[in-house]
């Protein structure tokens, strides 16, 4: 049964192959509606006939009764008798949807259902046979005593001309089994095989009626009756049939007698019809497989003969004496009943295989030819201990296999085509159901991807597609009604693009709607109010790739469950691909999903944990960052029990691999300054989806393309490995699944924690400030701001020198004024002896520096300064940081008291003839508002303040006497980024200079807020530069 | 081979002896040193080897049986399951025989840690008892252990 079972796979598969096409042609059929491609129909006609012969003959009733009906309508339909209504078309889509799962489960074919699909297009045959005109009539055969032999379809007649080995000529052949076969030393299948080699077989039937009773044994015969047609004109089919006159009768095209040779003798009635249109249908079969594959046909023939063989055993069961009962019709087809019944056991393998193109095939067997040759060289080098030839050798295997792996992968390469023509047809039901109007275009369906992302890239693309047409489209009316063309458009694209697979889904519906996705997503508690006021409208049209989002007001059968995109995302993470979501409301919607163009070997970065190699994916990996030792207290920070990194103005989760891949580590010690850590870290920075965090590893190593191999059962249900690889060396690197690793730890997306964090921030008026502390004197603690700093310097207090009153100090070959706090502001003196540090600033367009005893740290944190109780000339106020009173020093305010006569140089202050400007100055803390007013004033502006950008623009719009806005970013309520890009919007204030002043500066932040259209990004407290510019765009601009 | 006979690989863990049938049996390792441990696998597994390509799992029957006891692993007894091929770490691999498959008799008793439905009888090999393991079933069970 090996052999069946190998010819049932075959069969299977390549019916699935047939169904596959068919499904496109019938759409189209379905399109062209009255005006039929008849070679289309053609097409599928012959797919459907295939099916059945093959089926008749595996015994698989079910998919023959269905391949049969639909057969009968495409006939009918390429013969001009049948017009493809939407209705027909359907039924067929249905058969077809039913032979598809009944060949996808061979096993439980025979539970299978099809009377209902079977049933509806027997309807739509009967119901449509009336009133077409030349319907198909039943054509009598009878023989020349005028017994009805067969019933045949008069199309069946005129399309047996056309078939393989068919022609004009209908003959009727009547052999005898028993005289003209058994006695002639014949066998059945000799006499089948040689008929199909020159004609086809229409019908054929054993006339069982006809078996004698012991005492005519002598003159009993058992005519086989075969209706014929073939191209043999009628002289000469005596020679080929080796049959006598007579029992040969030569037909017209409508079935009657045209001429009698011979009286065959026979005087029976009517034949007990015994079913062998399996044999019919098996050359059916027969014939189209030899005409695909000749090497087929052979194996078919074999069971040709099993089959003919029971037809011979059951003549001479009829022969021997004694025997009473007939063999029936049940016999035979239980007999097939018990051979289909093997079959079962068996799943089928038909999604295993991967079909190989000849060409591709024979250059693989030439690089294995080379392959082992450059073997050859290498083995014989390496015996001899040749070097220079063992160079060459391996040289030659490196080449080889590259072109091998590459030749081989390509072997797994199938094209996106298969996976997009369903979509026609699922686009077509879903208008169907929903009464919309779409019409698909799909593009590049011959882009190749690897077999395993096409397999697993169908159902999260039909999810997107559904999703689209429940969601994206509009009705008909709908779009009528805004202008837009009724039918909709949606566009299924795929390219390649920077070395991946793009694949595209453009929708015209309505886009994404902005405001009941706010909405939702707040009802469903995915993101605060807070947030969604920050969010641009790109980001939250992404919300709905959020777990457990749907905007469908009601659950349909379609989509609003609930559960749809986010797992669509993680599909699509899984396989390595991308998410772009960009969306017009009331233009459409465009999804650009990028994916890999292989799994099967990937780039990776291999590290080293506690001694052992692992490989991280570079798919997943963003940056690698290396922070030093001294740097680790300011770079890391930790909120709760976590450690979180800044990566590109975002902060991320820090996580230690030893966490997730020792049991007992030792917890992050949070009291020492490094958080426990001995030396340097190597941060990855990985993405697992959208989730960003940071893997500290002990050192990186190499970057090698790796083949991925499974873990067997035993290790499959760690999630923080994704397999393994083996390294050149042959030794096993574990891979690291960074999802699974995420979800292990629980890490989740730092953003909405930071955002509320922020949101607390603001409350207390606060804002993160970058400050360098330093110590005066013993106990005295002062802060700096750390922007205005360019360089620390540790010098002892020899390298001080003095020009006049004033001090000096040789940095970086020239000598820079240095001043001390203690001389302007009156706290403790610094200590003249020992070590010291200079703290080198940049103000007034010169270094100068400031002498300190020790620098403690710097910090990046919020405080809350206290502007009064220590205010005094250089020092604008104090906070306490680690419960330390730290003075914050004004360094503009201590090098004006000391040379005033530097500050006027600068030009910054307004001249007594000019007109005075006012200034509006919005910052959310009011330190920071009374110190930009304080110099404002002193400077010769007048201010007024504001607490956040609304209650700015309700100011500018009612006092159009400002002038100039300088704005702080970190807002409540209405954030500097959103503040300018309102007041670009609004015609009145739009070429406002503004200003953006923050104490969180990064070229990143400062593009953007060039982009949005602030003036100038500058920093806080740098007086000096806000003054300059105040200057520049107020006076200079006016009088250009 | 005659039919009346069943051959087996005759191994020790610790103080217990056991034996696979030679039909469920690829090939021995005579080393431990190419295992490579995996990081959060279970307390049995020892670890994964490369076997040509292949990444098979390595359970260490000393730890599965719970023999707590510090002896050394010395060879691996790659064997053969219908899903895949998996390794078993020993402590020492002792002989291959030829039983008669009368004198496999049904355990009478059950060794310290091992449970029933792993073994497949007991043979006598030179004075010692020597309990077959079935190393098909003893694969499965990890999964549920596991």
């Amino acid at each position: 049964m090996d052999e069946d079972d190998e010819i049932l796979d075959l069969f299977l598969e390549e019916s699935l192959e047939h169904l596959e096409g068919i499904e496109t042609d019938l759409l189209e059929i379905e399109k062209n509606g009255a005006d039929i491609d008849v070679e289309q129909v053609n097409k599928v006609f012959r797919a459907m006939h295939t099916i059945k012969g093959g089926s008749s003959f595996f015994g698989l009733t079910k998919v023959k009764d269905l391949t049969h009906v639909a057969e009968s309508i495409l006939d009918r339909v390429r013969k001009f008798q049948l017009v493809p209504t939407p209705e027909i078309v359907q039924s067929l889509l249905e058969a077809i949807d039913h032979l598809v799962n009944m060949i996808n489960n061979p096993s439980d074919m025979d539970s299978y259902d099809i009377s209902a699909s079977l049933q509806k297009i027997e309807a739509v045959e009967s119901g449509e046979a009336g009133p077409v005109a030349g319907a198909d009539e039943e054509v009598l055969i009878t023989n020349s005593k005028g017994e009805l032999i067969f019933s045949v379809k008069q199309s069946d007649l005129k399309d047996s001309e056309n078939e393989f080995k068919g022609g004009p000529n209908l003959y009727l052949l009547t052999y005898d089994l028993l005289n003209d076969i058994e006695r002639k030393d014949k066998t059945p299948q000799e006499v089948i095989k040689e008929l199909v080699q020159l004609c086809y077989i229409v019908e054929s039937k054993v006339d069982y009626e006809l078996v004698p009773d012991l005492e005519n044994f002598e003159e009993m015969s058992l005519p086989f009756y075969i209706l014929v047609s073939t191209v043999l004109e009628s002289d000469m089919i005596f020679d080929f049939f080796d049959l006598e006159h007579g029992s040969i009768s030569i037909l017209n095209g409508d079935g009657s007698v045209v001429s009698e040779v011979r009286d065959d003798g026979t005087s029976g009635s009517n034949g007990n019809d015994i079913s062998l249109d399996e044999l019919g249908d098996l050359d059916a079969a027969l014939a189209a497989a030899s005409t695909e594959l000749g090497s087929k046909s052979k194996e078919v023939k074999d069971p040709v003969a099993e089959l003919l063989g029971e037809v011979t055993k059951d003549a001479q069961f009829v022969k021997s004496p004694g025997s009473q009962p007939l063999p029936k019709v049940v016999d035979k087809s239980t007999a097939k009943q018990e051979k289909k019944s093997s079959f079962k056991a068996k799943k089928p393998t038909a999604s295993e295989n991967v079909r190989v193109n000849v060409a591709l095939l024979e250059s693989l067997m030439s690089l294995a030819g080379e392959l082992v040759l450059a073997r050859n060289q290498l083995l014989q080098a390496s015996e001899e201990e040749r070097i220079a030839d063992m160079k060459s050798a391996s040289q030659q295997v490196n080449m080889v296999t590259s072109q091998l792996q590459e030749a081989i992968m390509k072997t797994r390469m199938q094209p996106i085509g298969s996976v997009f023509n369903k979509f026609n047809r699922i686009v077509r039901d879903l208008c169907n159901d929903l009464g919309k109007d779409v019409k698909v275009i799909i593009e590049g369906e011959s882009v190749e991807m690897d077999k395993t992302i096409v397999e697993s890239i169908g159902d999260p693309l039909t999810h997107i597609i559904r999703n689209s047409m429940d969601h994206g489209f509009e009705t008909p009316e709908q779009r009528q009604s805004v202008g837009k063309d009724p039918k909709g458009t949606l566009v299924i694209r795929a390219y390649h693009e920077a070395g991946k697979v793009v694949i595209e889904i453009l929708d015209d519906g309505r886009g994404v709607n902005i405001e009941k996705v706010s909405e939702k997503a707040f009802e469903a508690g995915i993101v605060t109010e807070h947030t969604l006021e920050k969010m641009s409208e790109k980001e939250i049209a992404n919300l709905i790739f959020m777990p457990g989002f749907s905007t469908a007001d009601e659950v349909t059968e379609i989509s609003g469950r609930g559960v749809g995109m986010d797992v669509v995302l993680t599909n699509l993470k899984r396989l390595g691909g991308t998410v772009d979501l960009n969306s017009r409301e009331g233009a459409g919607t465009q999804l650009k999903i990028s994916l890999p163009l292989t799994l099967a070997i990937m780039p990776s970065l291999l590290v080293s944990v506690c001694d052992e190699t692992f490989a991280v994916p570079q798919v997943n990996l963003l940056q690698i960052v290396r922070v030093p030792l001294n740097e680790i207290h300011s770079k890391v920070q930790h909120t709760g029990s976590n450690l979180v990194i800044r990566f590109m103005n975002e902060l991320i989760q820090l996580v230690r691999a030893e966490d997730f891949l020792k049991e007992d580590v030792e917890p992050i010690d949070f009291s020492h300054k490094s958080f426990g850590f001995k030396n340097h870290l190597y941060v990855l920075v990985v993405a697992a989806g959208e989730l960003k965090y940071g893997i500290v590893v002990d050192q990186t190593l190499d970057s090698p393309e790796i083949v991925v191999k499974p873990f067997g059962r035993h290790l499959k249900h760690l999630s923080i490995y994704a397999g393994a690889t083996i390294l050149g060396s042959g030794d096993i690197a574990p891979i690291f699944d960074l999802l699974g690793i995420a979800t292990e730890l629980n890490i989740t997306q730092l953003d909405n924690v930071e955002q509320e964090e922020d949101e607390e921030k603001d409350i207390h008026a606060g804002e993160l400030q970058k400050l360098l502390i330093v110590q005066n004197g013993n106990n005295e603690r002062l802060a700096v701001p750390l922007n205005n700093i360019v360089r620390i310097e540790r010098i002892s207090s020899e390298d001080i020198g003095s020009v006049g009153s004033m001090t000096t100090y040789d940095y970086l070959g020239k000598s820079i004024a240095l001043f001390r706090v203690d001389d302007v502001a009156d706290i403790t003196k610094i200590r003249n002896e020992g070590k010291c540090s200079v703290v080198v600033f940049e103000t007034m367009g010169r270094h100068l520096g400031l002498l300190v005893n020790e620098v403690i740290d710097s910090v990046e944190l919020v405080v809350d300064f206290d502007e009064t109780t220590h205010k005094q000339t250089g020092i604008l106020g104090s906070a306490f940081i680690d419960d330390h009173l730290v003075l914050l020093v004004d360094l503009f305010g201590i090098v004006a008291a000391c040379k005033p006569e530097w500050v006027n140089k600068t030009g910054v202050h307004v001249q007594a003839h000019e007109q005075k400007h006012k200034i509006l100055v919005i910052d959310d803390s009011s330190f920071f508002v009374n110190q930009i007013s304080s110099f404002l004033d002193e400077a010769g502006y007048s201010s007024v303040q504001c607490m956040d950008g609304k209650e700015a623009l309700t100011l500018l719009r009612s006092d159009p006497s400002v002038s100039l806005v300088l704005s702080d970013i970190e807002m409540p309520v209405m954030d500097g980024w959103q503040f300018i890009e309102e007041l670009r919007a609004d015609p009145v204030l739009k070429d406002l200079p503004v200003l953006a002043l923050t104490s969180v500066a990064g070229e990143s932040s400062r593009e953007k807020g060039l982009a949005l259209g602030f003036n100038e990004y500058l920093i806080k407290l740098d007086r000096e530069e806000i003054l300059q510019n105040l200057k520049h765009y107020l006076y200079d601009n006016a009088t250009v | 081979m005659s039919e009346k006979y069943r051959s087996f690989v005759v191994f020790r863990i610790k103080d217990l002896y056991c034996a696979f049938d030679c039909l469920d049996v690829q090939e021995i390792i005579r080393e431990t040193k190419q295992v490579k441990s995996i990081c959060r696998a279970d307390e049995h597994i020892m670890g994964v080897i490369n076997l040509r390509g292949e990444i098979v799992t390595v359970i260490s029957l000393k730890q599965f049986f719970k023999l707590k006891e510090k002896v050394a692993d010395s060879s691996i007894i790659v064997t053969k399951t219908s899903k895949e091929h998996l390794g078993y770490g020993v402590t020492e691999i002792l002989d291959v025989v030829e039983i008669p498959i009368k004198a496999i008799e049904s355990s009478p008793t059950v060794p310290d840690g091992l449970e029933t439905q792993y073994i497949g009888g007991v043979f006598d090999w030179k004075n010692e008892l020597v309990t077959v393991l079935e190393s098909e079933r003893l694969a499965d069970l990890k999964e549920v252990t596991a």
